[in-house]
């Protein structure tokens, strides 16, 4: 069954295909959403949420765009509210802390370790992701795509709704961003 | 000197890091919590629309509604009760100035 076959029985209502639909897009939503909201158990939660909102809203999708594009629009987005929601939560947390209400976890978040990167990499990238919580959503999201989903500039560029040069602009300014933050944490701890 | 060195190489390492990552994949059964939650929405709504009717701005505009409804059929209706009762007492009106006419007539002093 191709692509769009696939579509047409899933805006019919065909269980199957959903169930096609989920096995073969399942660990890309998941990966995309871990790497925005940097925790497992919240990334689980999202990938559910986008797959009822595929099965809810698919016959709104006209074909315009490719389906993957579609698909990760609604990831990006439902991970960026969450992460929106969880700074609020942050902020709220850091109130009740002057009142010694709020939980330590609320306050200092684990450390995320991507469960996709490898052994010797893991102190490392723990610090970078770190650091990506402090980039803007539009560099964070095109930093991600480019570096966790491999996916080409032309291809964030749709999904982004932006051009090519604007994704390779982000790009470069999410590197320097970050290397900035990584180099004030490095020379902070290495004395 | 060499400090900023190797603050720049562990930055340098850091900013790698993430080459070669794989995909991080979900927890098994995806699907089948995936369609536990569709349910639990389904029986849900029911639920939702209790949640959002008991709301206190949705009762209180309901409220609203029914007093203004009760008072607009309240005001048609007694406009309309004063209308009928003027008709009524035209009518009695010219009843009663026929029945004098015929009264008069049916006593007609011999």
């Amino acid at each position: 069954m191709n692509q769009p076959e696939l579509i047409v029985q899933l805006q019919q209502g065909d269980e199957q295909a959903f169930k096609k639909l989920v096995d073969e897009w399942q660990d890309m939503v998941y990966n995309t959403a871990v790497s925005i909201v940097q925790n497992e158990d919240d990334a689980d939660d999202i990938t559910q949420d986008v797959f009822v909102q595929v099965y809810q809203s698919v016959s709104s999708f006209k074909g315009d765009s490719k389906f993957s594009t579609w698909l990760y629009r609604i990831v990006i987005s439902k991970a960026l509210d969450h992460v929106k929601k969880k700074k609020r939560k942050k902020r709220f947390a850091f109130v009740q802390s002057l009142f010694g209400t709020a939980s330590e976890e609320e306050i200092h978040p684990e450390e995320f370790n991507h469960p996709g990167v490898l052994m010797e990499n893991r102190e490392r990238a723990a610090e970078l992701f770190k650091a990506m919580q402090l980039l803007p959503d539009n560099q964070r999201i095109a930093f991600t795509l480019h570096k966790l989903e491999a996916q080409r500039h032309q291809d964030i560029a749709a999904i982004m709704n932006i051009s090519v040069t604007a994704v390779e602009s982000l790009i470069a300014r999410a590197k320097g961003n970050l290397r900035k933050t990584l180099q004030a944490y490095y020379t902070k701890n290495n004395n | 000197m060499e400090n900023n060195e190797h603050i720049n190489k562990l930055t340098d390492e850091a900013l790698n890091s993430l080459d070669g990552t794989g995909r991080a994949t979900p927890k098994p059964y995806l699907l089948t919590r995936i369609n536990a939650r569709m349910q639990n929405e389904k029986e849900s709504s029911w639920d939702i629309a209790l949640k959002f009717i008991s709301r206190p701005a949705v009762a209180l505009a309901g409220l609203c509604l029914v007093i203004v409804i009760n008072a607009t059929v309240g005001y048609k209706y007694t406009e309309k009760a004063t209308v009928v009762q003027e008709e009524q007492y035209a009518t009695v009106d010219e009843y009663s100035s026929s029945a004098t006419v015929l009264n008069d007539i049916e006593n007609i002093e011999p």
